[in-house]
C-alpha cells in the first residue's frame, strides 16, 4: 500500500551526502576486486585446485555473487580437491558449511540465480541431506518475500526429492492456497496451482470430486478474487489457465465446459460493467471477454467475431500500450 | 505515600544487561534515577509544569535546541495527566480530584472490592490511555529523537466493532476482503475501491468535494453505494470516529492514518508501549531532555509568577528567573489562578481490570485490542461511540490472569455514565460468552481452504452465562479538556495570558502560557503538534524542533544490519520456541516514516 514497496518489501533510500561517502569506499573495493579477480582466473585457467584457492572464490563472490565463473571454480575445487582427500565425515561438515555460506548468500542478495544453482548442486552432492530443513528455509524465504520465484521453483525442487518417501501434492496445494489467501497477487502461488491441479487429479488425491465440481469451487474462489481487485492481472491470467487447461477442457464433458465459458463470460461481464459504471472499462475484463469468446468460438463454431471485434475496439483505447497487437488482432 | 513504581530503567533489563540488543545511546540519566536536586536553578530560560507527554516532548525539544529548562511537577510521580499509576497511587489521585485539588478532572469514583491477592504495584493504570499508530507524527518523533530506545513497543492488529450485540471482526485488508465468506461480490469490490481512494483521496477532490460538509455515512452511501455494516466499520473502527455524523474529510483522514498505517512494520495498524502508555512515553522524553541538561524537580508546583520580574516562586519557597517563557499544564495551574481557558469539551473514563485474561479478543501472541460500540449499538441507545483498549497482562500493566478494559466517551452528563456502563455490561456478556465451552468453532473448507472463525455468530445471542466477571477495580471519572473532539489542535488554544490586565495584578498565573489537557482521541494524534505550537512560542518557528545530530547515527552498514536482524530473528529454529505474547516490534530507523 506504499508507494515506495516493491512486493511489499522495502526499498532504502541513501541521502546525496551518503551515496557519495559510499562511493568514496568503494573504489577502494574496487580496485581490491580487479586484483583479486585475475588472481582467481589465473588460477582456473592453471588448473590450481587447494585450500587457498577456494578461499579466494570466497572473498570474490562476497562482492559479486553474480560471477557465475567463480561459482564453476569453486565447485571444480570441491570435486577435485576436497572430494578427492576428505573423507565422509569431512566431506559433510564441509557441504554443511557451504550450504550455510549459500544461505547467506542468497539472503543477501535473493535474486541472483547463480547462488540458487549453487545450492541445489550441494544438495546433489551433499552425503547426507536434510530436506526437512530445506523445505522450512523456503518457508522462511517466502516470508520475507512471498513472491521470490526462486523460493518458489527452490520449493518444487526440494518436494520433488521428498516426494520419492510420499506423495506432498494436497500438502503443496494447501500451501499455495495460505498464500494466496495472504495475498492473492503472488502469480508464483497462482502458477504453482497450475502445476499442482493435474497432479491432484492424476494421483487421484481428490476423492469424490468430479473435475467439474472442482473448477466450480476454483472458479468461485477467483470470482472473489476478481472483485476484490479486478486490476490484478495475476488473477485473470490463471483464469484463462483454468479456462483451457486440457486437465479440465479433456475431462469434461464438452456441453458442461461449454456451459462454463458462458457463465464465466457473463460473470466477467457483469464485472465490467461494474467498472464501467464507475467510469472506467477494466483491460483485463475486456481481454477475459475476447479469450472467452475465442473458446466459445472453437467449441461451438458460434461466430463471435462481433463481440470480439467491439472489444478489441475498446481495448485499443482503454489500453493504448498495446494497441497495435489489439489492431493486429481484429485483422483476423 | 504511595510505593513509587519502578522506573523504566529499573524495569528494564536490556538496559542494564550487556550486549543487549538495543544499548542505550546515551549514558543513565541524572534526574530520573539520581537522586533529584535539592535546589532549584536561580535563573533557567524556560520553566514547564507538567511532566504530561506535550510538556515532556516540549521540555526535551527544547533542551535539546539549548534552552535551560527547568520541568517541575507538582506530583512525585511522573506523566501528570498521562501519567501511568499504581493502585495505591490512583488512590490519592481520586482523593485529590474530588477534594478540587487537580483541575481538569471531577467526579472521580474508585471501587475496589476487597479481598484480592493482587499488590498496588502489580498494576499501571494510564490516566489517558492511548495507542500510537504506525505511521503517525509521533512515532516519526520516537524515532528522530532516538526515545524509542528507552520504550518497549508490542503490536495491536485486533479492532472490534460491536454491532447486534456482538462483536464483529474487521475487514481492512485487501486479503480479510478477499477471503471474507459474508460479503457479496459487489460489495468485495466496492469495499476494496474505497480502501484504494481513501489512500489518495487528498487527490481526488471530485470526488469527496461535493460531500465537504455532508456526513460520512452519507458519503460512503451514495458515492461507494457501501451498506451499513461495512460503513459502521469504516466510521467506527478504522476511522474511530465518535459519531456517524463526522464531515467527510475529518473522517477520511482518520480512515487513511489507519490504513497507511497497516505494514509499515507488520500486519498491524497500532502499537503501544510495553509497561504502560503514554506515561512511559513522557517518561521517556524526560529522560530525553534531562540527557539533554533540563533540570526536574517532582513535588514541586509553581506558586505565582510575577511578568514584570519575570520571576516564578515554587512551592519549595525558591524563587527563579526565567529568561524565557513559563509553561504550565492546566492540571497544575496555581491556586487562584484567573488565566486558565476554557475546558469545554468533557470526555468520560471508565477503567476497569477483572479477573479474566480475555484472550479471546487478541491476536495471536498479542495482548491487546480496540474494540468500538459505534452509535446506537449498546443498550443505552448511544449517541457517541464508546471506544474501548483492552490490554491483557502481556502489555505489563496488569497482574497475570487479569485484564485491563479502559473505555472512553464524549458523551456528557448522566448519559456518558450510562453509555460506559452498557459498554461494560457489553463487554462482560460478550467476554463469558466466548470463554464458555461453547467456544470457538473454527470452521474449515476444504475445498478452498478458507479459515472463517464464527465464534461471535448470532446463535449465542441468548447465551445465559453461569459464572459472574470479578472485578479488581473500578475506576470512573470525567475529564475536560480545551482540545475539540476530533477536531485539529488550534494554535489559539495557547494563547499567552495579558500581562497588562489591571484588575488582574494578584492573579499567580499572569504571562504564562498554558498547555491542553488530554484531547478525547484514543491515538497520539495531536500531541506533537501541541508541543510544536508551544515550542514556537518559546523559539519563534519550530524550524529546529528536534533538528538534532545524534553520535550514534551509523549511517554506513545500519541497512545491513536492518536486515540481517530482519533475517538472523528466526535462525536456527530447528526446535520451534514458542514465546509468551508478542515480540516487541524492532525499530529500522532508515525506513521513510
Amino acid at each position: 500500500m506504499v508507494s515506495s514497496i516493491q512486493h511489499g518489501i522495502k526499498r532504502f533510500h541513501l541521502s546525496e551526502e551518503a551515496r557519495r561517502q559510499k562511493l568514496a569506499k568503494e573504489e577502494h573495493t574496487i580496485k581490491n576486486y580487479r586484483a583479486l579477480t585475475e588472481n582467481v582466473l589465473t588460477l582456473k585457467a592453471q588448473g590450481v585446485f587447494n585450500d587457498s584457492a577456494f578461499k579466494k572464490t570466497t572473498d570474490i563472490l562476497d562482492v559479486n555473487p553474480e560471477f557465475y565463473t567463480v561459482w564453476n571454480y569453486r565447485r571444480d575445487i570441491i570435486v577435485n580437491h576436497y572430494m578427492q582427500s576428505l573423507g565422509e565425515e569431512g566431506l559433510v561438515d564441509l557441504f554443511d558449511k557451504e550450504l550455510l555460506y549459500n544461505m547467506a548468500k542468497f539472503r543477501e542478495f535473493p535474486k541472483v540465480y547463480w547462488i540458487w544453482n549453487h545450492r541445489t548442486w550441494l544438495l546433489e552432492n551433499h552425503p547426507r541431506v536434510n530436506w526437512e530443513n530445506e523445505l522450512l528455509l523456503v518457508e522462511k524465504i517466502h516470508k520475507l518475500d512471498p513472491r521470490n520465484f526462486h523460493g518458489w521453483t527452490y520449493r518444487r525442487y526440494i518436494i520433488s526429492h521428498m516426494e520419492k518417501d510420499k506423495d506432498l501434492t494436497l500438502q503443496e496445494f494447501e500451501y499455495t492456497t495460505k498464500m494466496i489467501n495472504a495475498n492473492f497477487s503472488n502469480f508464483s502461488a497462482l502458477h504453482n496451482r497450475t502445476k499442482l491441479i493435474p497432479k491432484l487429479f492424476e494421483r487421484g488425491l481428490l476423492i469424490n470430486t468430479t473435475h467439474a465440481q472442482f473448477l466450480t469451487k476454483e472458479l468461485e474462489y477467483l470470482h472473489n478474487a476478481m472483485y476484490t481487485d479486478p486490476d490484478d492481472q495475476s488473477v485473470f491470467i490463471y483464469l484463462r489457465w483454468l479456462l483451457t487447461s486440457d486437465i479440465f477442457v479433456q475431462n469434461i464433458p464438452e456441453e458442461q465446459y461449454i456451459e462454463f465459458l458462458q457463465q464465466e463470460l457473463e460473470t466477467v461481464k457483469e464485472l465490467n460493467q461494474l467498472e464501467k459504471d464507475d467510469g472506467k472499462e477494466n483491460s483485463w475484463c475486456l481481454q477475459t471477454v475476447v479469450t472467452i469468446n475465442q473458446l466459445i468460438q472453437g467449441q461451438t463454431g458460434e461466430d463471435k467475431s462481433e463481440e470480439i471485434t467491439q472489444c478489441l475496439k475498446l481495448l485499443v483505447d482503454v489500453d493504448p500500450l498495446r494497441r497495435n497487437r489489439y489492431i493486429d488482432l481484429m485483422k483476423r | 505515600m504511595s510505593i513509587r513504581r519502578p522506573s523504566m530503567a529499573e524495569r528494564r533489563s536490556s538496559m542494564t544487561q550487556e550486549g543487549s540488543l538495543r544499548p542505550p545511546v546515551v549514558p543513565h540519566l541524572a534526574g530520573l534515577e539520581k537522586p533529584l536536586p535539592e535546589t532549584v536553578p536561580e535563573a533557567c530560560d524556560v520553566v514547564i509544569a507538567g511532566t504530561g507527554l506535550t510538556e515532556s516532548i516540549l521540555a526535551a525539544a527544547l533542551a535539546w535546541q539549548g534552552s535551560s529548562v527547568l520541568h517541575i511537577d507538582a506530583n512525585d510521580y511522573y506523566g501528570d495527566t498521562t501519567a501511568t499509576l499504581t493502585i495505591d497511587q490512583l488512590k490519592t489521585w481520586v482523593e485529590r480530584v474530588n477534594k478540587g485539588e487537580i483541575k481538569g478532572y471531577q467526579d472521580a469514583v474508585l471501587y475496589i472490592p476487597r479481598g484480592n491477592e493482587f499488590k498496588s504495584k502489580d498494576f499501571g493504570i494510564d490516566l489517558t490511555p492511548k495507542v500510537l499508530f504506525c505511521k503517525s507524527d509521533l512515532l516519526s518523533l520516537l524515532v528522530t529523537a532516538r526515545v524509542y530506545k528507552y520504550l518497549e513497543f508490542l503490536p495491536l492488529s485486533s479492532f472490534h466493532f460491536f454491532e447486534n450485540d456482538n462483536f464483529e471482526k474487521m475487514t481492512s485488508t485487501k486479503q480479510d476482503i478477499f477471503t471474507n465468506q459474508t460479503l457479496s461480490l459487489a460489495t468485495k469490490r466496492s469495499l476494496m475501491k474505497f480502501i484504494k481512494f481513501s489512500l489518495d483521496w487528498e487527490s481526488h477532490p471530485d470526488v469527496w468535494s461535493p460531500y465537504k460538509d455532508a456526513s460520512i455515512e452519507t458519503f460512503l452511501q451514495e458515492q461507494f453505494k457501501l451498506e451499513k455494516a461495512q460503513i459502521f466499520e469504516l466510521i467506527f473502527s478504522i476511522g474511530l470516529c465518535n459519531n456517524n455524523e463526522t464531515h467527510t474529510p475529518e473522517a477520511l483522514a482518520r480512515i487513511k492514518r489507519y490504513l497507511i498505517s497497516y505494514d509499515v512494520y507488520g500486519n498491524f495498524p497500532v502499537m503501544y508501549s510495553k509497561y504502560g502508555g503514554a506515561g512511559e512515553i513522557s517518561q521517556g522524553f524526560c529522560r530525553s531532555a534531562a540527557v539533554a541538561g533540563a533540570t526536574y524537580k517532582l513535588n514541586t508546583k509553581l506558586v505565582s509568577f510575577d511578568p514584570k520580574t519575570k520571576i516564578a516562586q515554587l512551592s519549595d519557597n525558591s524563587c527563579v528567573k526565567i529568561n524565557e517563557q513559563i509553561i504550565i499544564s492546566p492540571s497544575q495551574a496555581p491556586t487562584d489562578s484567573k488565566f486558565l481557558s476554557k475546558q469545554n469539551y468533557e470526555i468520560q473514563r471508565l477503567t476497569v481490570i477483572v479477573k479474566k485474561d480475555c484472550t479471546q479478543w487478541f491476536h495471536d501472541n498479542e495482548s491487546a485490542a480496540v474494540v468500538v460500540f459505534p452509535s446506537g449499538s449498546l443498550e443505552s441507545n448511544n449517541k457517541q461511540a464508546v471506544q474501548a483498549i483492552i490490554m491483557g497482562e502481556g502489555s505489563g500493566i496488569t497482574a497475570k490472569g487479569t485484564c485491563v478494559w479502559y473505555m472512553s466517551t464524549i458523551e456528557t452528563g448522566k448519559r456518558g455514565r450510562d453509555d460506559l456502563e452498557a459498554a461494560l455490561k457489553a463487554m462482560e456478556g460478550s467476554i463469558l460468552r466466548e470463554s464458555s465451552d461453547l467456544d470457538t468453532q473454527d470452521y474449515f473448507d476444504n475445498a478452498n481452504g478458507m479459515l472463517n472463525s464464527v465464534k461471535l455468530g448470532q446463535s449465542f445471542k441468548d447465551f445465559v452465562p453461569k459464572e459472574k466477571i470479578q472485578y479488581i477495580l473500578k475506576f470512573y471519572y470525567i475529564q475536560f479538556t480545551s482540545i475539540p473532539h476530533a477536531g485539529v489542535v488550534n494554535p489559539n488554544l495557547y494563547r499567552k495570558n495579558s500581562v497588562h490586565v489591571e484588575d488582574d495584578v494578584d492573579a499567580p498565573d499572569r504571562g504564562v502560557i498554558y498547555s491542553s489537557l488530554p484531547s478525547s482521541e484514543i491515538s497520539y494524534d495531536g500531541i506533537v503538534t501541541a508541543s510544536k505550537i508551544l515550542y514556537e512560542k518559546v523559539v519563534g518557528s519550530d524550524d529546529d524542533f528536534f533538528d538534532v545530530d545524534f553520535e550514534d547515527d551509523d549511517d554506513e552498514g545500519s541497512i545491513a544490519n536492518n536486515l540481517e536482524s530482519a533475517i538472523a530473528e528466526d535462525d536456527d529454529d530447528d526446535e520451534h520456541i514458542v514465546e509468551p505474547g508478542a515480540a516487541p516490534v524492532e525499530f529500522a530507523e532508515d525506513m521513510e516514516l
